[in-house]
């Protein structure tokens, strides 16, 4: 909402105030700002002038020379616009001067003629072209009436009139409006303002004579009014009403069109001119239009329409979309002669629903989807009157159209002292609040020392209960004022248990070296296919988005793997050599499908890396960590079940008893060449959830045996099919209790050793609680060790 | 025989400082007092010594290998100090070489700067509340006082899985959770994924995150709101930290407000990190709507509460200085290692 300040003077008397201080205190209050425009910044150095002479170039053919008076002397200025004649006040954009748009304005030789300055158009000072009138579209701007020659531009015209733009919230639309903020600044500065007359009623007069008006729906339509304008001249408006409706972003057209626009603007509500010569048989039917009715309006579009959409129309055809746009059939054209002025109130919702299922929004559509209320019609059309009156446009018949079968009834609220202390921690006096909610023109019914009850006005659509009071009361007692304080109470802070085993993880993968990653909850269908996983349902079946933003977003992930598989490989190609890479996020595993309840959002965590030292094995030893740091033991990595994601002999599932905790393995070379990777990459997912509940973090004390401990190792040489894990085994089972610890610390294949056979070497660690073991204490186990393994295994000692 | 004992001792003690090696020092032994040693050889001429003679000699040899043990002693210790020296000359190292490469991992930078906002509220006396990313119409829109033909329920801004249920737009459905799961007091804040129908580019994201907070008591005032995000405003930005309420408007709260903190890069002089205003918008808050109390369960009559907002992702790239949103889900290592 632009709101050109001397326009809002008119209202409210704020001339003395500076604007940086109603600015300032206006959003202090609530009406919150986007700046202030003054187009008299960045245009210096312009002053009026007159043309004196206009003659041709001597050499250009598109050219004039003018000789311009610009009161202390007369300069000579070359230009190429057409739209100026002799005797035209200009503005004029001396040398040295500088405009808006970026020019320096320099003493030039054009053609041959010295050219001293610029006459300047709107577009060149800085205005949107959607505002500039037609008849300025293209050339320069011609001031009306008589001005002193050499007077700054900005002062001479209402131009440089600076404008605050305020933003106004979609609870306000009483803000929308010049009145609105003249109001919001009475209660903000305590200063009265003239507010616009707002008759009782009208009378009927004459104007049925011209005009029948019925209202067949009277719920979308609750006020409809209008007059009526006979022998109207069709011509620009005064300028001073052209450059306000610029300034607060509206393109003047013609006198009758513009005061509509201005009224709106001042008073908030939307008034729609019709040729009345136009509307059949003089009558007026409001009404829902039939279905595949159709109608083209103003923009020139045909539209059909559905008995949703409320019409203005003739006995014959439809001449409106109520509240929308006009028809063409009764636009005003320069040759219109008599007008039907329209000021009416429709219901908001079947409203912006109707604009919304043809898809039109206009400024009118606009304003009545946010909420007016029926009794400013009065105002509008007193105002409407005034103005046509003041400017002559033609003849007013006497006498108002309207049909207001229920006349709007104001709220009644009361506040109480106790409820502004209990909500905002402040205990004006309800002496103290009277004034700061008549500022805002709430009227006072009664009071007493604890409590007061107010009339609502019109146009505070938003205030229903005791609540709103108490906001309008803090918002005017000032943000700025109440107090700061802590709330009590007994409640401590900490991290869910939960919480504590997330934070856990993620501190000793970022420990041990590993990058935290984020990516969208939403992917691409075709993320499944990709890590060939349409056989796996807990993978394969997803919940899709009705709306999705194109069809790489469409789907919620129930799996991290493809999207770790992105950015690692993003990553590789962007030159990295070496990454490990975590993401801990949700999983999306439907209940059902189609969807009819909320979906099992599942914690998952994926790994996964590549480069130098980073194979099955470095993951491997990652999850062996993370598993012996949250506790969990007797985890085991089993071949099968096999997942089609993975390496098939680099593939381990992450098993607990019979639980599948995840996958382990380097990524199958086909998935890789699906993300298009130059680089082994291997990873791990994980079910976090899963992974939570086997998690024991409870620490019980070990004693520290104080006795030493014997080493003994081992070499073997097996076949290749014999695996660590089966070794192991065999050398835990028949280690006796003194057997502490057991490591594979040497793998040999190669000349000494036969094809299809390797050289194992496993280092024991022997220790008794109790007392220090000798050399031939653990030759008993050794023996049982070797002899084990030889018959299981056919393991040979080396 | 006494005179070339005394010449021995002489000569011991006259080369003894061209010992400098503990090599040279046993060299020295041996000669002097190895078994094949001078010492040794001249004593073997003890037997041609008269009977009266030889206690006297064999005293006089005891000195004279006493001295000699003495003079190698106290060689030994000069020795061992200057070979020390000279070996801890050998070990010096270009100290300007580079060090060992120890790799260190990253927090995401959003989590680094959630978690100090986390810890910053647990202080507080707050905990951690979380819900679901897909959510129900009713929870993320309906009991939050949301006209039902209000704008940001249209497929052009909120991301649909059938008619009842979204991709939540902001965590706000975590408080409706949490107020209609618990009796008040109520001290949560709720951080997580939102989702609106935002093209990507440098400011949107059509997933960002949020961080609200929710406080229900008796007597919870909008002074306390006022006092709770000024000092979080101070514990996040610094102690200098001012902030401004300005009343603004959102359907779940009444009175609301917006919360500039004055600039932190440049105290409140004007930079182009405030547009020169001095201020930065970072949070929208207020008192509960007594609509959404009661819709929760909760006696409006009885309690009251204050809730705020904030966008992770914004602060975050106020914070350090990143100027495009993108980055945080592109996962480009270069990014993320600088945090």
């Amino acid at each position: 909402m632009k709101v050109p300040v001397k326009w809002l003077n008119e209202h409210v008397q704020i001339d003395d105030i500076p604007i940086k201080t109603l600015e300032e205190r206006l959003i202090m209050s609530g009406s919150n700002t986007e700046g202030i425009h003054d187009f008299s910044q960045g245009n210096t150095n312009i002053v009026v002038g007159r043309v004196l002479t206009q003659v041709k170039h001597p050499d250009a053919d598109k050219l004039f020379v003018l000789k311009v008076d610009l009161g202390d002397e007369v300069v000579q200025i070359v230009t190429g616009a057409r739209n100026v004649t002799e005797g035209d006040y200009v503005p004029v954009a001396k040398v040295g001067a500088s405009l808006a748009k970026g020019l320096q304005i320099k003493k030039s030789k054009l053609r041959g003629e010295v050219s001293e300055g610029m006459l300047v158009s709107l577009d060149e000072l800085g205005f949107s072209r959607s505002v500039i009138p037609k008849v300025f579209d293209d050339g320069i701007y011609i001031l009306e009436g008589e001005y002193q020659l050499g007077t700054p531009f900005f002062e001479a015209t209402a131009i440089g009139d600076r404008v605050i733009e305020f933003e106004i919230t979609p609870n306000r639309a009483d803000c929308l409006c010049i009145e609105g903020m003249a109001r919001e600044t009475q209660a903000t500065f305590g200063r009265p303002r003239k507010a616009l007359e707002a008759p009782e009623g009208f009378h009927r007069g004459r104007v049925n004579e011209y005009i029948e008006v019925e209202v067949l729906d009277r719920e979308l339509c609750p006020r409809y009014a209008g007059f009526v304008i006979k022998n109207a001249n069709i011509e620009p408006s005064p300028q001073w009403m052209q450059i306000r409706l610029m300034l607060a972003g509206v393109r003047p057209i013609n006198n009758i069109v513009d005061v509509t626009n201005y009224v709106m603007l001042e008073t908030g509500n939307p008034i729609h001119p019709f040729d009345l010569d136009q509307v059949d048989e003089g009558k007026i039917i409001v009404r829902r239009a039939l279905p595949d009715e159709e109608i083209t309006t103003l923009d020139s579009v045909k539209r059909k329409l559905s008995p949703s959409d409320l019409v203005i129309a003739s006995p014959i055809r439809a001449i409106g979309l109520a509240g929308i746009m006009g028809g063409e059939n009764t636009e005003i054209t320069p040759g219109t002669r008599n007008i039907f002025v329209e000021v009416a109130a429709f219901n908001k919702t079947a409203l912006r629903l109707s604009s919304k299922a043809l898809g039109l929004r206009t400024e009118a559509s606009g304003r009545f989807e946010k909420g007016i209320d029926t009794a400013r019609v009065s105002k509008a059309i007193q105002r409407l009157l005034e103005l046509y009156r003041e400017m002559n446009v033609g003849e007013l018949v006497d006498g108002v159209v309207d049909i207001y079968p229920e006349p709007l009834k104001n709220r009644q609220v009361t506040l109480t002292r106790r409820e502004v202390k209990r909500i905002l921690g402040i205990h004006p006096t309800v002496e103290e609040m009277i004034p700061m909610l008549e500022g805002l023109e709430f009227t006072l019914l009664e009071r007493d020392d604890e409590s007061l009850r107010v009339e609502v006005p019109a146009c505070r659509l938003d205030v229903v209960k005791e609540i709103d009071l108490v906001e309008e009361i803090a918002r005017i007692y000032g943000y700025d004022r109440i107090p700061a304080t802590i709330p009590g109470g007994t409640l401590y802070g900490e991290y869910s248990s939960k919480q504590k085993i997330e934070n856990r993880v993620k501190s000793l993968l970022v420990a041990k070296g590993l990058v935290e990653i984020a990516t969208y909850s939403f992917v691409s269908p075709a993320s499944v296919e990709k890590i060939r996983r349409e056989k796996d349902p807990t993978v394969s079946q997803r919940i899709t988005l009705v709306n999705p933003l194109g069809e790489e977003y469409s789907v919620m992930r129930t799996t991290l793997v493809p999207n770790l598989l992105e950015v690692l490989v993003r990553n590789h190609h962007y030159g990295a050599s070496r990454m490990i890479a975590f993401e801990m996020g949700n999983t999306f595993i439907p209940r059902s499908l189609p969807v009819v309840e909320l979906p099992d959002e599942r914690l998952s965590l994926v790994m996964g890396g590549f480069g130098e030292k980073v194979d099955f094995f470095t993951l491997k030893g990652l999850v062996e960590l993370l598993f012996e740091d949250l506790g969990i033991e007797g985890v085991r990595f089993v071949k099968e079940p096999l997942v089609d994601t993975y390496h098939p002999g680099r593939f381990g599932a992450i098993r607990i008893g019979d639980q599948t905790l995840g996958y382990l393995g380097e990524f199958h070379p086909e998935v890789l060449e699906n993300f298009e990777a130059s680089v082994r990459i291997t990873g791990v997912e994980l079910d976090f959830e899963k992974l939570m509940k086997a998690a024991n973090l409870t620490r019980i004390y070990n004693p520290v045996s104080r006795f030493p401990a014997i080493e003994r190792d081992i070499a073997l040489l097996v076949s290749e099919s014999v695996t660590n894990e089966e070794i192991i085994d065999i050398i835990k089972e028949n280690g006796g209790r003194n057997l502490a610890q057991v490591k594979l610390f040497d793998i040999y294949r190669g000349d000494q050793i036969q094809a299809g056979y390797k050289s194992v070497a496993y280092n024991m660690v022997f220790r008794a609680k109790e007392d220090t073991l000798t050399y031939e204490a653990v030759q008993k186990p050794y023996d049982r060790i070797l002899e084990a393994l030889e018959k299981a295994l056919g393991a040979l000692r080396r | 025989m006494e005179s070339q004992l005394k010449e021995i001792v002489a000569a011991a003690e006259a080369t003894i400082e061209e010992v400098t090696t503990s090599r040279e020092l046993d060299d020295f032994r041996v000669h002097y007092l190895g078994k094949k040693g001078v010492l040794k050889e001249l004593m073997k001429g003890m037997g041609k010594l008269s009977p009266q003679e030889r206690p006297q000699m064999g005293k006089l040899g005891n000195e004279a290998t006493q001295r000699i043990e003495e003079l190698i002693a106290a060689r030994k210790v000069w020795i061992k100090s200057r070979e020390l020296d000279v070996r801890l000359k050998q070990e010096a190292v270009d100290i300007t070489m580079p060090g060992d490469a120890f790799e260190k991992g990253h927090l995401h930078p959003l989590n680094l700067v959630l978690n100090e906002i986390k810890e910053i509220f647990i202080g507080m006396g707050y905990k951690i509340a979380e819900g679901p990313e897909v959510d129900t119409v009713y929870n993320n829109f309906d009991a939050l006082n949301s006209p039902k033909d209000h704008p940001s329920r249209s497929l052009s801004d909120t991301f649909y899985i059938n008619e009842e249920l979204l991709l939540r737009t902001q965590t706000s459905p975590v408080q409706v959770r949490t107020m209609m799961a618990n009796e008040p007091p109520i001290k949560v804040i709720s951080p997580g994924r939102c989702f609106r129908y935002d093209e990507l580019d440098a400011t949107h994201s059509p997933m960002f995150h949020q961080i609200e907070g929710l406080v229900v008591d008796e007597q919870i005032t909008m002074a306390d709101l006022k006092g709770t995000l000024d000092l979080f405003a101070k514990r996040l930005f610094g102690e200098k930290t001012r902030t401004k309420f300005r009343p603004h408007y959102f359907p779940f709260t009444e009175p609301s407000a917006e919360v500039d903190v004055s600039c932190f890069k440049c105290g409140g002089e004007g930079c182009r990190f405030c547009s020169y205003s001095g201020w930065i918008e970072i949070l929208g808050c207020g008192m509960v709507h007594p609509h959404v109390l009661e819709e929760c369960g909760i006696d409006s009559g009885k309690y009251s509460g204050f809730a705020f907002g904030m966008g992770l992702d914004r602060i975050t790239m106020l914070k350090h200085e990143i100027d495009d949103i993108r980055l945080f889900f592109e996962n480009d290592i270069r990014f993320i290692k600088q945090f």
